[in-house]
């Protein structure tokens, strides 16, 4: 076994098992988090959401307890009454919110906007807000305005 | 295979069993896979490979944890690799001239243990690849579920037999089989 006096071949085999057991610890602690996860439906976390109705009056819900994974649809329904509307391969449209409804003769609608803590200003996300997930301390903002591209909040 | 050789099989897979059972309450730690190995150095790869599948075809048609015949299969199967890899072990060592344990130095003592570390893992693997499809689990949760406790508790075992048992037990097995000549060829 010339090869054995080589230390490297042994420091290398050490390093591979090692690896494998780590590789294997850390799926099993990655199936355990999934598992609890899936347990209790998610870990809370705190948000913020508001709505502008486009006539200079914004309600805010601060702080408000969602769960990790949980959309911004799903969490808007939970704070205000909603209608919606769904579009095959575009998600879910929502066409109003606590009685304020889309006008399609003026162009009105709802569009969500979230606010980039960096920029210090609204950025829109341009993906149903049935597909995203909400994440900690994020302020997220549905506007009742017109145009395309649609104007940020003031 | 001559008689001596065939005498010896025998007795080292009752032996394998033997502790198989008698074990039976520390839950994946077993001397056999050493002792496959150690069959394997000793007495050649097809002798070796025959106590590691005929242990298995014992144990496994009368195990007190259950019987499943996919598994029954590959674990008779898998379990013939430390007979092999002892005997491959045993012909690279004696090409060097280190055949006999005396002659060990720590580099191959460290080398056999890492060795067992890593047969008992592809041996696990496939073990837990087949109870995956036997038992109708998703493949990657059978897996990691296979070797986390269950697995590691054999694979860490076994790397410590492996290094600090295979020596002793091949001098032992050399003494008691191998005559004067200390030979089983």
């Amino acid at each position: 076994m010339t090869f054995l006096k080589n230390r490297w071949i042994l420091f290398s085999m050490l390093l591979a098992s090692w690896a494998l057991i780590a590789s294997f610890f850390a799926g099993y602690y990655w199936l355990q988090y999934s598992d609890t996860i899936n347990r209790i439906g998610g870990v809370p976390i705190y948000s913020n959401f508001g709505v502008d109705y486009g006539n200079s009056t914004r309600s805010w819900s601060n702080n408000t307890k969602v769960l990790t994974g949980m959309t911004l649809f799903k969490a808007t329904r939970g704070i205000w009454n909603v209608t919606y509307e769904t579009a095959s391969g575009f998600g879910v449209y929502v066409s109003s919110i606590n009685g304020v409804a889309s006008d399609s003769t003026q162009g009105m609608g709802w569009v969500w906007w979230k606010w980039d803590q960096f920029m210090n200003s609204w950025v829109r996300v341009d993906i149903s807000a049935d597909v995203y997930a909400v994440a900690d301390n994020e302020t997220l903002l549905w506007y009742y305005e017109s145009g395309w591209p649609p104007p940020p909040p003031p | 295979m001559n008689s001596k050789k065939i005498a010896a099989t025998a007795v080292l897979t009752a032996l394998s069993i033997g502790t198989n059972y008698a074990m039976l309450f520390i839950f994946n730690v077993k001397l056999m896979d050493l002792i496959v190995f150690v069959s394997g150095y000793c007495l050649g790869p097809f002798a070796g490979a025959l106590v590691g599948a005929m242990s298995w075809a014992v144990y496994g048609s009368l195990n007190p944890m259950g019987f499943s015949l996919p598994i029954w299969l590959s674990t008779m199967v898998s379990e013939t690799i430390y007979g092999l890899a002892g005997a491959f072990l045993h012909t690279a060592l004696r090409r060097e001239g280190v055949a006999n344990p005396k002659q060990w130095h720590r580099g191959i003592f460290v080398f056999v243990g890492l060795l067992g570390f890593f047969l008992t893992f592809i041996y696990d693997l496939i073990t837990n690849i087949v109870f995956g499809y036997t038992s109708g689990w998703n493949m990657l949760y059978a897996l990691i579920v296979g070797f986390v406790p269950m697995g590691f508790i054999h694979v860490i075992s076994n790397t410590l037999f492996f290094s600090l048992g295979s020596a002793p037990a091949i001098n032992a097995l050399l003494s008691v089989f191998g005559g004067e000549k200390r030979d089983l060829s």
